[in-house]
This record gives C-alpha cells, sequence and structure tokens, in this order.
C-alpha cells in the first residue's frame, strides 16, 4: 500500500500542530478544524489523520490524555509540547519558503 | 533526552499493554465515527444515510489501525512471532522435508557438539576455585621446545623462595591409586594425592568440615594429618558420620583426618578425582626431599591480582637456572616459564590438544556440507512456492518480510536441529570419553552439558541455519511479482549455485577421506610394529599381601607365588619387575664408563629391575654373552646387560662383555657387562628415551618385588581363575590384582591415535555420504532441466547408452572438479598431521589416490539413478513439456 507522499504527510503534520496550539483536541475535532478554516478545502479523512496523530505523538511533538468530551463521551485529548512548539515553528518556517518558491515559478513561467 | 525517554516509554507500552493500546484505538476511532454520524444528522441527514455516508468517508478502518499500530514502532517484535508460528504450520505441512533438514542438522551439531564438550571438560573449563586467571603452573622449555613440568623438592623450594610473597607456589606428587586402610578396617584402593602444606592455600579451597592442609603442617617434619574429599566422605562413611579424627595407613605411615574438602573440589586434575590428599613431607622419605635427582613434583602457584607477571617469571626463571647451574651441568639449558593452569594440570588435555583440534576442524567441515545440502533443500523449497511469494509480494508484502521470513523458518528448523544435536552429543561424548586410555587411574569427565556448551551449540545452530538460509532468502526476497524472469534462466541459476556447493561437499568429503585414510594405515603400523618383546602370550598382575605380614615374610610369599604360578599347566614361564615393561615413563639413572664420567655427555639410560628368566618369558633376543643365571640374583652381585643401542654407545665396536659400567641409579655401584640384547621399545613406540640405551640390573632373590609376568598359553580368563585359586591357597588375604593382559596396555599407548582415527573415519564416512546425497540432488535437478534435450537426442536416434554417458561425465566433471581444489586442501589439512602418523608419508600417494578414487566410484553410484531417468525419457513427452 502506498504511504502518502513526503509533501502531504509534512504538511498535515504542520496543521495538526497548528490547530493543537491554540488548545487540546481530540482528533474529530482536529479534522473538523481543518474542514472550517480551510473552507472544507482540505478535508482529512481518518485513515490520514489518526496515524498522523500517533506518529506525533511517538515523535513526542504532541501529548495525549483522555477526558471527557462536550458530549458526554471519554476521548483522547492531543496538546502541544514544547519541543512540538519549536518543531512547529521550523516547519512553519520551512513550509512558508518552499511555497513562496513554488508559487514564483507557477505563476511565473 | 527526555524525549527519547518518552518515546521508549511509548513503545515498551505498545508491547506490554498491547490489548490496552488497541482497546484505545478502538475507541478512539469508534469515537470519531459517532462524532462523524453526528455531524451527519446535523447537517439534515437521516440516522441511517448519516451512518452510512460517515462510514464512506471513513474508508478502511482495519488500514488505519495497521499504519497507527506501525507508527508505534516496535511491530517487528510481532512480525516475528507470526512468522515463527507460520513458519511452524509451514513445516508441519511438509514433513519428511522437516525431517530430513533436522536429521541433517542435528547431525552436523551434534559432531560438534561433542567434540567440543570433549575439549571444553578437558582443557577449558576451570577449576572450582576463586579466580582461577591467577593460577600458573611452571613448565621449563629447552630450545627444542621439549616440555617438562617435574621438579624435586629442593628445587620446588628455591622458586617457591623466589616468588616470595607475590606468589604462593604449591606442589603436587601427582594422584596414584594406592592401598590405604581407614579405621583399621581392612585395606582398600583409593586415589591419594601427595601434595605440599600450602596447596589448599594456595588454590584457595576451603573445608566444608574441619579444616584443610595448612602451611604450618610442613614444619618439623610433616604433621601426619590427611584431608579427604567430599565424594569420599559420602561415599565410604556411614551418612552423618563425621569422619574427622578418623585414621587413615598409607605405607606404613598412619595419617588423621583433619577435615573434609569443600563439595566439587577433586584435586587439579580435571579427569581425575582425589579421594585423600597427604602432606608429601611426611609420606616422602627424608631421602627423597633431600635429593635432587627425585623429579616427581608438578608445581604450581597462585599470583597475586596485583603482581608483574613477567617480573615474577623471571625472577622464578632465575632460580630455577640456578639451581640447574649448580645441580646439572650436564644438561642443555632450559628456561621457565608460566603457563596459565586455570583448568587444571589435566595431562590428559596436554597430549589431545592437537588431535582434538583436528576433530573440531573435521566436524566444522561435516558440518559445512549439511549446511550446504540445508541450503539446497530450502532453495528448493523456496522454488516451488514462487508462485506463493510472488502473491504476497503483489499483496504488498516488503522484500525485508520475505527475507526475514526465510530465515525465520531456517532458524526454527536450526533450533530444533540444535536440540537433537545435543541429544546425538551427549552420547557422541561419551563414546569419545570412552576411548580415551585408562591409564592405572580410571578417567572420570564430568561431561553433563554446561551452560558454556549450550550456548556454544545455539551459535553453532544460529550460525548454521543462517548460513544455509542466505542464498535462499536473497532468492526469494528477490522474487519479481510478475514472473518477468524466463523460467530457464532461474533454472541455469540455481543449477549453478547448487553445482558449486556440490563441488565444495566433495573436495570437503576427500579431504576427510585422505586423513581418514592416513590415520587408518597409521593405526594398523602401530599395531603391527615389532616392539622387542612377544607381548600376546603375557598376562601381568599385582600381588598384595595383608599388612600382618611383616617385610621377610612377604618376600618369601612373593617368592611362593611366583613358583605356584609357574606350576600352573599352560605357563610357559614367570617373572617380575618392578619397572614396567611397556609404559610411559620409568626409572632413569646415569652410566658411564668408570673414569669416564663426562658431564657433557649423554649418559642417561633407562634402567629396569627384574627377576629370573626375565628375558626368557618376554622373549627378548640374545645377541651377545649371556642373561642372569640364578647367581646373578643373588645379593651384592653386580652384573647388567645392556641393549645394543647401549653397548653401541659406550663400546663402539668392541666387545662389551666383561667391560665394566658405573651406574648411579639408587646409589652408585660397578657393574660388569655380561650380556647384550636386542633393542626392546619399554616406553612407547614412537618415543625415544635416554637415547634407546636400557641397562637391565638383577634383582637380588631376597627382596622380590613388583609386577608379575607370566607367559602362558591359554587364555587370560582362565589363567585368572586359576591364579586365584593359588592365592586363596596360599591364605585368604592374598589377593591378585590389575590382572591383565600385556598386549592391553601396548594398545593402550596409542589410544591417542586410535581415537584420533576412529573419529577422523566416521567424520569422513559422514562427509561421503552428505556429498552423495547433495551430488544427487543436483544431478537429479540437472537431469530434470535437460529433459528436453535427451529427449530430442533419442528422438534422432541416439542409443540411451550415449545419454547414460552424458549424465556420467557431468559427474565426473564435477569430480574433477573438485580434485582440483580438494587435493591441494587435503595437502594442507594433513600437515596438521604431522608427527602424528606413524610409517607412513604425510603425501603418501597411495592414500591419495585411493581417496580419490573412492570419490569418484560415489560419484558414479549417485549418478546412477539420474541417468537411468534420463536414458528412460521418452522423446515425445519430453517435447511436449512445457
Amino acid at each position: 500500500m502506498s504511504k502518502p507522499t513526503d509533501l502531504v504527510q509534512g504538511t498535515l503534520d504542520l496543521l495538526i500542530l497548528k490547530v493543537v496550539a491554540l488548545e487540546p483536541m481530540h482528533g474529530w475535532a482536529i479534522a473538523h478544524r481543518i474542514r472550517q478554516i480551510s473552507s472544507n478545502v482540505l478535508q482529512v479523512g481518518e485513515s490520514a489523520l489518526y496515524p498522523a496523530l500517533h506518529k506525533l505523538e511517538q515523535q513526542g511533538w504532541i501529548e495525549a490524555e483522555w477526558k471527557m468530551s462536550e458530549n458526554n463521551r471519554r476521548a483522547k485529548y492531543y496538546r502541544l509540547t514544547r519541543a512540538g512548539s519549536k518543531a512547529m515553528a521550523k516547519e512553519a518556517d520551512q513550509w512558508e519558503r518552499l511555497s513562496a518558491a513554488i508559487s514564483l515559478i507557477v505563476r511565473g513561467a | 533526552m527526555s524525549r527519547w525517554l518518552t518515546q521508549f516509554r511509548l513503545r515498551l507500552r505498545s508491547l506490554i499493554r498491547k490489548g490496552r493500546v488497541d482497546r484505545e484505538l478502538d475507541e478512539e476511532l469508534q469515537y470519531h465515527l459517532e462524532r462523524e454520524v453526528e455531524h451527519g444528522m446535523v447537517e439534515g441527514l437521516g440516522p441511517q444515510e448519516a451512518r452510512y455516508a460517515a462510514l464512506r468517508a471513513m474508508g478502511a478502518i482495519t488500514q488505519s489501525k495497521e499504519e497507527c499500530r506501525d507508527m508505534r514502532g516496535l511491530n517487528w517484535i510481532e512480525n516475528v512471532v507470526r512468522d515463527i508460528l507460520y513458519a511452524v504450520r509451514g513445516l508441519r505441512r511438509s514433513p519428511v522435508f522437516s525431517l530430513v533438514v533436522i536429521l541433517s542438522l542435528a547431525l552436523g551439531i551434534g559432531a560438534n557438539t561433542a567434540v567440543y564438550s570433549v575439549m571444553y571438560a578437558v582443557l577449558l573449563r576451570s577449576l572450582p576455585v576463586n579466580d582461577p586467571e591467577h593460577l600458573v603452573q611452571l613448565v621449563s622449555y629447552d630450545s627444542a621446545g621439549d616440555v617438562n613440568n617435574s621438579y624435586s623438592f629442593r628445587h620446588f623450594n628455591e622458586m617457591k623462595a623466589a616468588l616470595g610473597n607475590d606468589g604462593e607456589v604449591f606442589a603436587t606428587r601427582g594422584q596414584s591409586l594406592a592401598r590405604v586402610s581407614i579405621a583399621g578396617q581392612k585395606s582398600e584402593s583409593a586415589i591419594v594425592e601427595e601434595v605440599t602444606a600450602n596447596y589448599f592455600t594456595g588454590l584457595q579451597v576451603g573445608a566444608s568440615d574441619g579444616r584443610v592442609l595448612l602451611p604450618h603442617d610442613d614444619e618439623a617434619g610433616g604433621n601426619p594429618v590427611a584431608v579427604i574429599s567430599h565424594t569420599m566422605w559420602q561415599r565410604r562413611f556411614a551418612a552423618g558420620s563425621r569422619a574427622i579424627g578418623t585414621t587413615v595407613k598409607h605405607k606404613d605411615k598412619v595419617y588423621t583426618i583433619v577435615g573434609i574438602a569443600e563439595e566439587n573440589f577433586h584435586g587439579v586434575e580435571a579427569d581425575k578425582q582425589t579421594n585423600i590428599w597427604i602432606p608429601l613431607t611426611v609420606s616422602l622419605p627424608a631421602y627423597w626431599l633431600a635429593s635432587t635427582g627425585s623429579q616427581v613434583m608438578q608445581v604450581m602457584a597462585r599470583l597475586k591480582a596485583a603482581a608483574n607477571r613477567a617480573q615474577l617469571e623471571s625472577a622464578a626463571d632465575g632460580a630455577f637456572r640456578r639451581f640447574r647451574a649448580e645441580h646439572f651441568t650436564r644438561e642443555p639449558s632450559r628456561h621457565l616459564r608460566f603457563r596459565p593452569a586455570g583448568a587444571g594440570l589435566s595431562s590428559v588435555g596436554l597430549e589431545y590438544r592437537r588431535p582434538l583440534l583436528i576433530l573440531m576442524i573435521s566436524a566444522a567441515v561435516v558440518l559445512l556440507l549439511c549446511c550446504a545440502n540445508v541450503a539446497n533443500l530450502l532453495l528448493a523449497r523456496q522454488q516451488a512456492r514462487r508462485h506463493e511469494l510472488a502473491v504476497r509480494l503483489s499483496l504488498g508484502a516488503s522484500r525485508g518480510r520475505v527475507f526475514e521470513q526465510v530465515l525465520v523458518e531456517a532458524i526454527v528448523l536450526g533450533m530444533m536441529g540444535a536440540i537433537g544435536g545435543l541429544a546425538l552429543a551427549f552420547a557422541g561424548g561419551r563414546l569419545l570419553v570412552g576411548l580415551l586410555p585408562e591409564g592405572r587411574i580410571p578417567i572420570s569427565l564430568d561431561l553433563t552439558p554446561d551452560l558454556q556448551v549450550l550456548a556454544f551449540t545455539a551459535s553453532v545452530a544460529l550460525t548454521a541455519a543462517f548460513a544455509a538460509a542466505l542464498v535462499p532468502a536473497l532468492r526469494a526476497s528477490g522474487t519479481k511479482e510478475v514472473e518477468g524472469l524466463r523460467q530457464d534462466a532461474r533454472a541455469m541459476g540455481r543449477l549453478r549455485f547448487g553445482k558449486s556447493l556440490v563441488i565444495g561437499q566433495v573436495a570437503g568429503s576427500l579431504v576427510l577421506l585422505i586423513a581418514a585414510g592416513l590415520m587408518t594405515q597409521t593405526l594398523r603400523n602401530l599395531r603391527l610394529a615389532d616392539i622387542g618383546f612377544d607381548r600376546n602370550a603375557l598376562v601381568a598382575f599385582e600381588a598384595s599381601f595383608p599388612d600382618e605380614v611383616s617385610a621377610e615374610r612377604r618376600g618369601a610369599a612373593f617368592r611362593e607365588l611366583t613358583q605356584r604360578v609357574g606350576a600352573l599347566p599352560g605357563v610357559k614361564g614367570v617373572t617380575y619387575s618392578p619397572e614396567s615393561i611397556y609404559a610411559r615413563s620409568g626409572w632413569a639413572g646415569l652410566a658411564y664408563v668408570p673414569g669416564e664420567f663426562n658431564p657433557r655427555a649423554e649418559q642417561q639410560v633407562a634402567l629396569l629391575r627384574v627377576g629370573p628368566h626375565f628375558f626368557d618369558v618376554l622373549g627378548i633376543r640374545l645377541v651377545q654373552g649371556r642373561v642372569f643365571s640364578a647367581a646373578d640374583h643373588q645379593p651384592a652381585v653386580r652384573t647388567v646387560v645392556i641393549n645394543q643401542a647401549a653397548a653401541r654407545h659406550y663400546f663402539g665396536g668392541r666387545s662389551p662383555i666383561g667391560q665394566r659400567l658405573e651406574i648411579k641409579g639408587d646409589g652408585t655401584a660397578v657393574f660388569e657387562v655380561i650380556g647384550v640384547v636386542r633393542d626392546v621399545k619399554h616406553y612407547g613406540i614412537r618415543d625415544r628415551v635416554c637415547g634407546d640405551r636400557v641397562a637391565y640390573l638383577a634383582l637380588s632373590d631376597d627382596r622380590p618385588m613388583g609386577t608379575i609376568l607370566a607367559s602362558s598359553a591359554i587364555g587370560s580368563g582362565g589363567l585368572l581363575q586359576l591364579v586365584r585359586a593359588e592365592a586363596r591357597q596360599m591364605g585368604p588375604t592374598v589377593l591378585i590384582e590389575r590382572f591383565r593382559p600385556v598386549e592391553g596396555d601396548v594398545s593402550g599407548m596409542t589410544a591417542k591415535e586410535r581415537m584420533v582415527g576412529t573419529l577422523a573415519i566416521v567424520l569422513a564416512g559422514l562427509a561421503l555420504v552428505l556429498a552423495v546425497v547433495g551430488l544427487y540432488g543436483v544431478l537429479a535437478y540437472s537431469v530434470g532441466q535437460r529433459r528436453r534435450e535427451f529427449g530430442v537426442r533419442l528422438a534422432l536416434g541416439a542409443a540411451p547408452s550415449t545419454v547414460l554417458s552424458m549424465v556420467f561425465r557431468e559427474a565426473l566433471l564435477l569430480v574433477g572438479v573438485a580434485l582440483l581444489i580438494g587435493i591441494p586442501g587435503a595437502f594442507a589439512f594433513s600437515r596438521l598431521l604431522r608427527g602424528f602418523v606413524y610409517g607412513i608419508a604425510l603425501t603418501d600417494s597411495n592414500t591419495f589416490a585411493m581417496a580419490s578414487l573412492t570419490v569418484a566410484l560415489v560419484a558414479c553410484v549417485a549418478a546412477l539413478i539420474p541417468a537411468r531417468r534420463a536414458a528412460n525419457v521418452d522423446p515425445a513427452s519430453a517435447l511436449r513439456f512445457e
């Protein structure tokens, strides 16, 4: 089975980190928030989301905790760690440079 | 750092709390599904539609779960476990294949483990003492590398003083089978070791009850105390009784037991078990302790941990040389070295180091041959399953996992082979030990598998499995998803690999065959060698008289016994000698023409004291003069019979009869030479002792003693009964001991060669069988591949014999290449046997030719069935074959 390409994977990680940086959220809420903010352009399915979440947790960039959610059910909440916020800054920086470069080429030639 | 810790903790949790982690993941995904449904309903869909929409949006849940698990990173352990179970299931489905592979591996692994466990028990296993790495033995070497490790008591004291506080130097006279009387009861046999009083403190062995010998027991002429071994205490004393305070009588001296040694301590020789330790300052006669000639002690030392070993060695060497310069001016110079003695003084070990090494190499070769066969079998199996593999790869299995799976299968087989091998090794090891020579002391090696031996077996099994599976695994993981390569090309590759393996196998078995051939001939030569006396009709035994019999009465009793035995029907003659007529060591002294004592010249002779009719009974031929008559055996008569080598050395071409020789043995005296006899090998067929010079002295009749030798026409079993009957008539306590045919003593000396020879033959046979099996497999496969070719030839009118000869030619070609590799290999391997072979050259052309012929013949046998199948190919069906 083909794994997501590096570009998409890296971007998804950045999106997750950004969303979680604002406040701790569970998986569905993260996907929902990304959909909302991007006006339904970016639809993240759980088949991409959860592996990314577990990987980020494994890397130590986010932390998980089981808490009561808004509909009185237990859910796993993710929170940004200090290492994660540093990584996030770096990734965001890289993304800016990358997207700027691509825009130049796409718009230019 | 803490991030790494968190990561590790998470991974560990995934592994240990696997169930819980999985359930959490389920719960998380379930929650996501519910929220999606809710969201759908909020958007206006009905509950059912919302659910369908959610499920569609979520896609393959299992896939996500799998990916999540992957992210957790410890999946490979799960994979390995799953592979093991899969391998076991697969092997159960092909029982024949599994059995064949497991048996082959068991043979190879078992052979190696058997040889290694004997090597370990004899050479490597440490003594049960603290810090065995600090123990050394003092041995001296001359310029030719000749080793000597016996010293006199005075010499020992010098070296002890030289090491001072930095080393505890102690000595042992070695173990001997002796008769002792415990608590005044009937005398019995026990193994007695005479040691210096600091023996136990030097070894750092304690007592399980009472005390061990302490250094002060050597003072003031020695304290007559004794220590017994734990085993002896358990065996000999009633349960619970203390044994301390009991008296032990040994050679007219009485000792009091003061303690029992630690459990598991049996002395410093791995293959012998001491029962009783006594101080040698008490047991040895005073003049032995004072003389420089009685070199009977082996010296060891425990060096202090902080000591500078090189410095101590040179200090001891200095003392050694000074002593020798003072007392042994005539001998070539020797120097002293420390030899690590953590494993004890095993004299068996020193002698057997090379033969065991040769056996280890042979066993390793057999293992390689096994691996080659197993590799071929694995390759064939993988070939048969290539469709399954292709499907698996196209379904997404990674090549790494396929490689791993083939490897795991091989390792499972390897482990099972190891278990079989251990069982075989246990039986085989006993066989090996059974072949070791039994001197006067039975050899008892503890061969129970040690942790080290088990570890060795496991590593051998793993290596074998890995080596065998490497190529098949590489091939398997290289399978294309679509069978892109043409089948013929694949088959060619496999055939080439198989052929090169077989060439190696045949070459290996050739090398072992040649070695076995050389050894067999050596054994034969040793058996038939002429040692100078008639060993076939001779029997030997010792007689022991009860302790109450006084020394004078003992002489008369001895004489009476020999007369009675001599009068028995079927006995042609009786004689006796306190020295062994065929043994590795004996008595030696100096001999020189009176007035011509030259310290620099070679003047050592072997000395044998003999009773009446010695030369007749043994069948030693007289060359000049006469042998001893009754008059010579009177006390104070000084006559000597010498052998040809001695005659040549001392008197050159002149007749020695009537000449005089001064002999320095037990005291010094001048003897008249009355006769010259043929050279007799009293000390082994190979060893040259004292330049082969022997002087025979006549034992005086008033003090007869030693081993009684009788030449008889009846078998030893019957003779034993008759002799025992005579002894019983003399008195109820006259015992006949160690009744044995002398032939046994003689062949006992070649036990080393016999052990190596037998094993070399067995291993060579194994190797040959393995090579045949491998050759058959390759030829059968090759014929299978060439069916179409044979079909065409037969269809075009070729005679079946042509096809037959083609197959044979293929087989002989393989053998030819194998010979090209194997013969130089055999040259190199046989160099290891140098010093071992007797009466045959290392490059004996007959042996090489016979071995090559055998291999060629065996190859033809292997080729028979495939050749017949080739000749019987039905052209029509062969041409149709896809």
